[in-house]
């Protein structure tokens, strides 16, 4: 089974929503200020070979960090708003990987501030979906690698 | 009464802390299982631990091994929280000793349960 758009945005939901309680809503804009933000990748391979990269403006990761850590945004530290995107990543690969057959691993998530570079590269080919998490951008792309023509 | 929870991601320890503490746990924490073995060593009694699979150093399933190898640890109850739903991988970590699965993402309510299940809260929180 591969990934579609529908599915990857029901994953987004169930682990920003049913878990964190946030207010998720789709959208269609699937954009935001990307020198200003946190982007986590994670890879999966084996059985199934993907990426999957959640990019987070400032103000979401700030959102999703401090509901994670249940502390007032001013009082969050750098390491503490990465790791909370990381692992929003982490929960959204692995709900993935279940879902795809075969067996796969999933890498631990490599988190940074993207400063503008698309870390799948301009010709990027695959799924992105969009939220408003809280009123602000929160944006999924799935890389499926075996789904590239060689 | 202690509980050590066992996640490479200090936001997951976190929110598992603000779960488990108020059903009267002191909490130990570690960011993987190498740490994880050194905290048992160190705290002595621990009534359950919560561990992540995927974590650098020592993963989950290791640090399952490590512990179900040691007889000192016997009483103790593993809960693997993990976003690992293949039926392959839960197979291997119940066979390496763990008593019980939460999947990520989860809520309180879903751990609480899976707790109780196992014996380690008691029956009436959060009902």
């Amino acid at each position: 089974m591969s990934i579609d758009a529908q599915t990857l945005q029901q994953v987004v939901n169930d682990v920003c929503s049913g878990m964190l309680g946030l207010d998720m809503v789709p959208t269609d804009q699937a954009c935001c200020d990307e020198t200003d933000a946190v982007s986590a990748v994670i890879r999966i391979s084996g059985g199934w070979d993907s990426l999957v990269q959640v990019l987070a403006p400032r103000t979401t990761a700030k959102i999703i960090a401090s509901t994670m850590f249940a502390t007032e945004e001013a009082a969050l530290s750098e390491e503490e708003i990465r790791d909370a995107v990381g692992e929003i990543v982490n929960m959204v690969g692995g709900n993935l990987k279940g879902i795809v057959e075969g067996e796969s691993s999933l890498s631990l998530p490599c988190v940074g501030n993207t400063g503008g570079e698309p870390p799948f590269g301009a010709d990027f080919v695959g799924i992105t979906v969009a939220h408003n998490c809280q009123g602000d951008p929160l944006i999924v792309r799935l890389l499926d690698k075996s789904a590239i023509p060689g | 009464m202690y509980a050590l929870i066992i996640d490479d991601s200090r936001a997951m320890r976190r929110i598992l802390r603000n779960i488990v503490e108020p059903l009267g746990f002191e909490i130990l924490e570690a960011g993987n299982g190498q740490e994880g073995l050194t905290c048992l060593h160190q705290a002595g009694h621990v009534e359950v631990t919560l561990v992540d699979w995927n974590m650098p150093v020592m993963n989950g399933l290791e640090f399952v091994k490590a512990v179900r190898a040691d007889d000192s640890w016997r009483e103790m109850k593993m809960v693997m929280v993990t976003t690992e739903t293949e039926p392959a991988q839960m197979a291997r970590a119940l066979m390496a000793g763990v008593d019980e699965f939460v999947m990520k993402p989860f809520t309180a309510d879903i751990l609480i349960d899976k707790l109780k299940l196992i014996g380690v809260a008691a029956t009436g929180y959060a009902d």
